[in-house]
C-alpha cells in the first residue's frame, strides 16, 4: 500500500476542492492521498474516459445534488462501466429513499453532510485496504 | 275485568260473531230478523186460519142443528094446535083435507128433523153436558110423548075423515066434539110438551151458537196476537243484533283507530293494533300493523343512514382537517427544507473552513514557536498576540456556524414531520422509550444529574394510530425539558431537593391522555403563554433553538388531531398533558 490513494471528488461547489485539499493537506503532503476534482457528473465521466485516468482513480466521492446529471445517475453509469471502482455518496438530504437507491446501485458508502472528515478518512482507508 | 255482568252474557255470541266477516254478520242478522218476522206472520196466519176454519165449521154445524131444533119446535108447536084451526074448517071439506094434509106433512117433517137431530147428536164431541142432557130428554120424549101424541092425532084425524061433517049436522057435531075434547084431553097434550122440551134444547143451542160466534172472533184475535208477537220478537231480536253487531264492529274499529292515533300523534312505532276478530276489521288492523312496521323500518333505516352520513361526515371533516394540516406542514416544510438546504451548504463551508483556519492558525503558531529564537522579541510577541486573536475569532466563526447548523438541522426535522409513516403503536412503550432516552441523554451531559420516577401506565390502553417517529420527538422534547427544568432547580436548591418525574397514561373513551409532570423550576405565566411559540426558549443562547415544543405542538395538534396543554407553577412544577385520539382519521 505504498501507492497513493487517488480520489476523484465530484461536487458542483468549486470551494469543495479548497476544502478537501486543506482537510487532507497532511495526507497529500505525505503522498498518501491525491485528489482530482470534477464540477459535474459529465466532467467526471469525461475524465474517466481516458484509460490512464481510469486506472489512476482508486475511489470516487460524489455529491448527490448537482445540476444536470445527479450523483445517483452518475453512480449508476460508473457502476455499469467500471464495476470495480468504489463510489462513496455524499449528501445533505440524508433521506432513506436516496440512501436505499445508492445502495441498490452499488455505492460503497453513504456520507451525510456536514462531512465528518475524521470519519471520512477512516472510511476511505478501510475501503481501500479491503 | 271491569266489565259489567250484562256484557258477560254476550262473549260466546260475540266470539262467534267476531269469527264472521262483517258482511256475513249483517246478512246473518238480516236473515234472522226477516225469517223470524216472516215465520211469525205465516205461523199466525196458519194457526189463525186453522182455528177459524174449525170455529166456522163448529158454528155452521151449530147453526144447522139450531135450525133443525127450531124447525122441529115450530112444527111440533104447530102440530100441537092443529084442532083450533080444524074446528073452523069442518064445514069446508077441501080446506079441511088441505089442513090435514098440512099437518101430516108437518109431522113427517118433525120425524125427519128428529132423524137429523139424532144423527147430529150421535157425535157427542165438544158438547156441553146440559146440551147432551137436553137432547137426551128430547129423544126420550120423542119416543114416548111425541110418538103417542102423533098416533092419537092420527086416530082422531082418521075418525074425522070418516065423518061427513059438511054433509050432516050430526057428523059435524061429532067432529066438533072430538076436536074440542082433543083440545082438553091430556093424551093430546104430548105435542105441546115435546115442543116445550124442544124449546129447552133450542135455548141451549142458541147459547152454543153465541159461544161459537165468540170463538170465531177469538181466533181472529189469536191470529192478530201471534203476528203481533212475532213482529215484537223480531224487533227485539233485531235491536239486540244491531247492538251486538255494531259493538262487534265498532269496538275493534275504535281500538284500531286509537292505536293509529297514538302512532301518528305520539310517534310510538312500537305499538301494534290487537287483532281480536277474523273479519274486515282484522284485515284493517293487520294492514295498519304492517304499515306501522313499514314506517318504523323506514324510520330506523333513515336514522341509520343519517348516522352513517354523520359518521362519514365526521370522518371527512377530520380527514380534511388533517389533510389541510399536512398540506400546510408539507408546503411550509418543503419551503423550510429548501431554505435550510440552501443555507446548509454554504454553512458547511463556513464551518469546515473555520475548522481548517483554526488548524492552520495552530500550525502557524507552532511554526513561529519553533522559530522563536531567531525572531525579534517584539515581533514575536505581536505575532503571537495576533495569532491568538485570530484563533479566537475563527473559533467564534466555527462556534456560531455550528450553532446555525444546529438550527438548520432542527428546521429540517420540523419540515420533515408529517411525512413519516403511520402505524398502530403502543403509546405506553413509546412514552417509556422517549423518556428513557431523554433521561440518559441528560445524564450523559450532566453526570451529577439524577431523577426519581413515578410511573403509572394504564395497561388497558389499546393500540393507537400514529406516527411513532414524530410522537417520539414530542415526548423526547417534553422529557428533555423536564430533565432540564429539574436540573436547574437541583442546581439552585442543592441536595435537599428530591427530583421527581411523574408519568401517567390514561384511556378515556376514544382518546388516550399522557401526563408528564416534573417538579422542576416551573414557568411564570408569561413563559407559559409563549411556550409553544416558534423560536421561543428560556435556555441560554446556544443551548435551545426554541423549536422543540412548537414542533411538538404541531405534531400533536395538527398532525394527530390531539391536544397539548401545559399547567405550571413557577418554582414548583410543570405538567404537560397530551391527548391523542385513538384514530385520527384514516
Amino acid at each position: 500500500m505504498n501507492e497513493a490513494i487517488y480520489i476523484l471528488v465530484v461536487d458542483d461547489e468549486p470551494d469543495a476542492e479548497l476544502m478537501f485539499r486543506h482537510k487532507f493537506r497532511k495526507e497529500i503532503k505525505s503522498k498518501k492521498v491525491d485528489f482530482q476534482f470534477a464540477l459535474s457528473a459529465s466532467e467526471a465521466l469525461n475524465y474517466l474516459e481516458l484509460p490512464a485516468h481510469r486506472t489512476e482513480a482508486t475511489l470516487i466521492l460524489s455529491d448527490i445534488n448537482m445540476p444536470g446529471m445527479n450523483g445517483l445517475e452518475l453512480l449508476k453509469v460508473i457502476k455499469q462501466k467500471y464495476t470495480e471502482l468504489p463510489v462513496l455518496m455524499v449528501t445533505a438530504y440524508g433521506d432513506d429513499a436516496s440512501q436505499q437507491t445508492a445502495k441498490d446501485y452499488g455505492a460503497s458508502g453513504f456520507i451525510n453532510k456536514p462531512v465528518d472528515f475524521t470519519q471520512l478518512k477512516k472510511d476511505i482507508f478501510s475501503l481501500v485496504e479491503s | 275485568m271491569s266489565d259489567t255482568p250484562s256484557s258477560n252474557s254476550t262473549p260466546s255470541a260475540s266470539s262467534f260473531l267476531t269469527r264472521l266477516k262483517v258482511g256475513h254478520r249483517l246478512s246473518l242478522s238480516f236473515a234472522t230478523v226477516l225469517s223470524i218476522s216472516v215465520i211469525g206472520a205465516i205461523t199466525g196466519m196458519v194457526i189463525g186460519d186453522r182455528y177459524e176454519y174449525q170455529s166456522r165449521q163448529a158454528l155452521e154445524r151449530t147453526l144447522a142443528e139450531r135450525e133443525v131444533v127450531f124447525n122441529a119446535k115450530a112444527r111440533t108447536h104447530h102440530a100441537s094446535i092443529f084442532q083450533r084451526d080444524m074446528v073452523y074448517l069442518l064445514n069446508d071439506p077441501t080446506a079441511l083435507s088441505q089442513s090435514i094434509e098440512k099437518y101430516r106433512k108437518a109431522t113427517a117433517l118433525v120425524s125427519s128433523d128428529f132423524a137429523s137431530l139424532k144423527s147430529a147428536y150421535s157425535d157427542t164431541t165438544a158438547r156441553s153436558p146440559e146440551e147432551l142432557e137436553a137432547y137426551a130428554k128430547v129423544e126420550r120424549e120423542y119416543e114416548s110423548v111425541a110418538q103417542s101424541y102423533f098416533r092419537n092425532v092420527e086416530v082422531l084425524l082418521t075418525k074425522i075423515e070418516a065423518l061427513d061433517a059438511a054433509g050432516s049436522e050430526a057428523d059435524l057435531a061429532t067432529a066438533q066434539t072430538l076436536l074440542l075434547e082433543a083440545g082438553t084431553d091430556p093424551s093430546f097434550m104430548g105435542g105441546h110438551m115435546f115442543a116445550n122440551t124442544l124449546q129447552e134444547l133450542a135455548t141451549i143451542t142458541d147459547a152454543e151458537t153465541a159461544k161459537e160466534v165468540n170463538a170465531l172472533a177469538a181466533t181472529a184475535r189469536l191470529r192478530r196476537s201471534i203476528i203481533f208477537l212475532s213482529l215484537t220478537i223480531s224487533i227485539a231480536i233485531a235491536s239486540v243484533l244491531v247492538y251486538v253487531i255494531s259493538r262487534s264492529i265498532v269496538r275493534p274499529l275504535r281500538v284500531v283507530g286509537e292505536v293509529a292515533q297514538q302512532v301518528t300523534q305520539e310517534g310510538r312505532f312500537d305499538l301494534q293494533a290487537p287483532i281480536t276478530t277474523q273479519d274486515e276489521v282484522a284485515s284493517v288492523a293487520s294492514s295498519l300493523n304492517k304499515l306501522i312496521e313499514k314506517v318504523r323500518s323506514l324510520l330506523s333505516e333513515k336514522e341509520l343512514r343519517a348516522q352513517e352520513l354523520e359518521t362519514t361526515n365526521t370522518e371527512l371533516v377530520s380527514t380534511q382537517k388533517k389533510m389541510i394540516a399536512q398540506e400546510k406542514l408539507a408546503s411550509l416544510g418543503s419551503l423550510t427544507a429548501g431554505i435550510a438546504h440552501e443555507i446548509k451548504n454554504p454553512l458547511n463551508f463556513v464551518n469546515n473552513f473555520a475548522e481548517i483556519a483554526v488548524e492552520l492558525v495552530d500550525d502557524l503558531t507552532d511554526d513561529i514557536e519553533d522559530q522563536k529564537e531567531q525572531l525579534d522579541v517584539e515581533f514575536y510577541g505581536d505575532t503571537i498576540e495576533v495569532l491568538d486573536s485570530l484563533k479566537t475569532l475563527v473559533g467564534k466563526i466555527d462556534h456560531h456556524g455550528k450553532r446555525a447548523d444546529g438550527i438548520v438541522a432542527n428546521m429540517l426535522q420540523h419540515s420533515r414531520s408529517g411525512e413519516s409513516e403511520w402505524k398502530e403503536i403502543n403509546i405506553n412503550e413509546l412514552v417509556k422509550e422517549s423518556i428513557n432516552l431523554a433521561y440518559h441523554g441528560m445524564r450523559a451531559k450532566q453526570s451529577d444529574f439524577n431523577l426519581e420516577f413515578d410511573n403509572d401506565y394504564d395497561d388497558s390502553i389499546e393500540a393507537i394510530e400514529a406516527s411513532p417517529q414524530d410522537l417520539s420527538r414530542v415526548f423526547l422534547n417534553i422529557a428533555s425539558n423536564a430533565c432540564y427544568a429539574i436540573y436547574q432547580r437541583q442546581l439552585g436548591e442543592g441536595d435537599d431537593f428530591k427530583p421527581l418525574l411523574k408519568v401517567r397514561t390514561r384511556q378515556q373513551d376514544d382518546q388516550v391522555t399522557i401526563y408528564i409532570r416534573d417538579n422542576g423550576h416551573g414557568m411564570t405565566p408569561e413563559v407559559k403563554a409563549k411556550v409553544f411559540d416558534q423560536f421561543f426558549t428560556t435556555k441560554p443562547t446556544g443551548e435551545g433553538t426554541g423549536l422543540g415544543l412548537s414542533l411538538s405542538y404541531n405534531i400533536v395538534v395538527e398532525q394527530h388531531q390531539g391536544t397539548m396543554n401545559v399547567e405550571s407553577e413557577s418554582g414548583i412544577y410543570t405538567d404537560f398533558i397530551v391527548t391523542l385520539p385513538k384514530s385520527s382519521a384514516k
